[in-house]
């Protein structure tokens, strides 16, 4: 038996014999013996485990047993699962420990997705010709590569166990995320790219990598996983930036209206907030979990980051435009 | 979660944030953020009560507007920007429910251990073999029933890896399942013994009960850990009362040694290696569990410990039975 509790409770009622002191718990009697010390000493001793006295006040003023044989008692008593430990435990408010996160993540971000060339080109469209359609076409397929595998790391979170309400909020967000990669082969469709030809396609490693990233920790770490949605939905986001410089370049609205549909779906179920809607129905996390969190943080971010930049690459280059099985 | 909701149940300042109201202007900044916002001169008390409120936290949106009528209409879209920005927290009391540590929630489970097992019946299996109604063919059930069990073990444990993050929980698992492969081997050269043949073993299904409680320990490894290590203390307690028992019945039924004496080395293996203890070592390690999780962790128990002991009943009405297969081999 582990950890002797500083403040112990006896889980049982205390009975003083002639010869020695009975704890009654569940219907059955332990007996306590301590030789040389009287019963009564014993017996007040027991009774002051009450989970608010520390050891030391527990003996205060029985001479008949020294610190070191009351701390053997409890030990003695831990150990034939007669003590409980009421004490408080050290752990953090998951809410808090989330929004510190987002401070982390968004100063990562800032550093670095925020300075990648796919975002700064976008952010810098003032019109026609300033963002390359082959670009946008690029973004958009591997988006839909995203979406269309979205059940990979979805799916092992559906049966979320410890906590109900967190269950629930997952299962009914994935209803609601379930068929956006239709969605989005409409606006491929609009530049000519079929459901046959998107079923042949391969998607840049970056976004494999994601996917399968986002996958491992939905399945070994369910936790940090959830930390990601926030980010990967669009918090804090009122308008999607990659669709304003779509607009901003005149892309054609066959190829933008989809992805507009898409995206007022998410700011629309507050899917941004997701995140934060699942960490407020967990009540607290420890120190360990925290630390593996906030060390997690950049890898995930980096992965991220590397997702925009394959799209930059692959579709600013004289590469084929869609990866094909059929062409390996 | 549609967007209209507020995000928090109670929002309030994070710790940390500052509020510097000034006649017609209210400026709110945390680090290095900030944000403020312009309201006219003849609303300031209300912006400063709610200002206040949200600071002190602790009520719902409804009370913050009831709280301040004048700019009621506003405070939505303010906690809504605010909640955007980072500003605020849920600072309700109602999340923050009791949550203890892993070791007493392994004080706990002994004792739910304890009253399910009183509760549910003594072992049915051992009672039949000191009462002498234990027959060679149930005998021979137990150890195919065993035999499954032991040697899925590392395929059950192993799951679990991936979800140990700490050093200390990952040696714990690693020396876990290191401990637990091959074993099979013993119990197979037993049921050799009495007429099994190795390709019989190997298609032999086992009983639902057993099956039952290895999905179960699998399952819990992948999709609830703590689950897992917490009832692994059952399947591992030895009970040395019931390995002589299962030896005497066998001399009565007069049973080859080289049937029951492997059982009982594969009995005494388990105990050198201390697994008794297995759960407590790893609950030990866990800083912090909430009330679900330790309501779902008992849950979980005390079905294991009810599998268990119809696992034992199943063994004896099966294989009590002449006209069953066995080993269980259906084509």
């Amino acid at each position: 038996m582990h950890g002797v509790p500083d403040r112990p409770r006896l889980t049982g009622i205390v009975r003083q014999a002639s010869q020695s002191v009975f704890v009654n718990t569940d219907g059955i009697d332990h007996e306590i013996v301590a030789d040389g010390v009287e019963p009564h000493v014993i017996a007040e001793v027991l009774r002051r485990f009450d989970g608010e006295n520390n050891i030391t006040q527990a003996l205060d003023g029985e001479g008949g047993l020294s610190e070191e044989e009351g701390r053997q008692l409890v030990e003695s008593l831990n150990a034939a699962g007669l003590i409980d430990d009421p004490g408080p435990v050290e752990c953090r408010n998951a809410i808090d420990v989330i929004l510190e996160l987002e401070d982390i993540v968004e100063d990562l971000c800032t550093r670095t997705i925020y300075q990648n060339p796919f975002w700064t080109t976008c952010l810098a469209v003032r019109g026609p010709g300033d963002l390359p359609q082959r670009l946008a076409t690029g973004m958009v397929i591997e988006n839909w590569h995203f979406l269309f595998r979205e059940s990979y790391f979805d799916a092992p979170v559906l049966s979320y166990v410890p906590h109900t309400e967190v269950r629930l909020v997952i299962n009914q967000f994935f209803s609601e995320e379930y068929g956006h990669d239709e969605i989005l082969l409409k606006s491929l469709n609009a530049v000519g790219l079929s459901r046959d030809d998107m079923r042949d396609a391969i998607p840049l490693p970056e976004t494999m990598a994601l996917c399968n990233a986002l996958a491992y920790w939905a399945h070994n770490d369910p936790l940090f996983f959830f930390t990601t949605l926030g980010l990967l939905e669009g918090q804090g986001m009122k308008k999607d930036s990659f669709i304003e410089a779509c607009e901003r370049a005149g892309l054609a609205d066959d190829f933008i209206e989809p992805l507009r549909i898409h995206s007022n779906i998410n700011i629309g179920a507050g899917h941004g907030n997701l995140t934060r809607e699942i960490f407020k129905h967990i009540p607290g996390l420890d120190h360990a979990t925290v630390a593996r969190m906030r060390s997690q943080a950049p890898l995930f971010v980096e992965l991220y980051d590397a997702f925009y930049s394959g799209v930059w690459r692959h579709y600013t280059s004289d590469a084929p435009l869609l990866r094909r099985v059929s062409e390996l | 979660m549609n967007q209209g909701d507020s995000e928090f149940d109670h929002p309030g300042f994070r710790r940390g944030v500052e509020v510097d109201l000034r006649d017609s202007e209210a400026v709110i900044s945390l680090a290095a953020r900030t944000c403020s916002f312009d309201f006219p001169e003849q609303v300031r008390s209300a912006v400063a009560g709610f200002l206040r409120d949200l600071e002190t936290g602790g009520y719902v949106l409804s009370d913050l507007q009831g709280r301040a009528p004048d700019i009621a209409d506003q405070v939505p879209g303010l906690i809504g920007e605010f909640g955007r920005l980072r500003l605020l927290t849920e600072s309700g009391t109602g999340a923050s429910a009791k949550v203890i540590d892993g070791t007493q929630l392994y004080r706990e489970l002994r004792r739910v251990a304890n009253r399910v097992t009183n509760r549910v019946a003594s072992s049915a299996f051992y009672r039949a073999l000191v009462e002498g109604r234990a027959q060679a063919r149930q005998l021979i059930g137990y150890g195919l029933e065993y035999h499954w069990l032991v040697r899925s073990a590392p395929g059950l444990i192993a799951p679990a890896l991936a979800s140990a993050h700490g050093l200390a929980g990952r040696r714990l698992l690693e020396e876990f399942l290191a401990s637990e492969i091959g074993h099979d081997k013993f119990i197979g050269a037993a049921l050799q013994s009495v007429g099994i043949t190795p390709d019989e073993l190997e298609r032999h299904q086992p009983l639902p009960s057993t099956f039952a409680l290895g999905a179960s320990l699998g399952v819990y490894a992948r999709q609830h850990p703590i689950s897992f290590k917490a009832c692994l203390f059952v399947m591992e307690e030895t009970r040395p009362e019931f390995i002589d028992a299962f030896d005497r019945r066998c001399v009565e039924l007069g049973m080859p040694s080289s049937f029951y004496l492997p059982l009982r080395q594969h009995a005494d293996l388990n105990s050198e290696y201390d697994h008794g203890d297995i759960s407590g070592d790893l609950l030990a390690l866990e800083g912090a569990v909430d009330a679900e999780t330790c309501m779902v962790v008992k849950r979980h128990l005390a079905l294991l410990i009810e599998t268990m002991v119809q696992q034992e009943e199943h063994i004896l009405s099966y294989y009590g039975r002449t006209d069953t297969p066995m080993p269980r081999i259906f084509t």
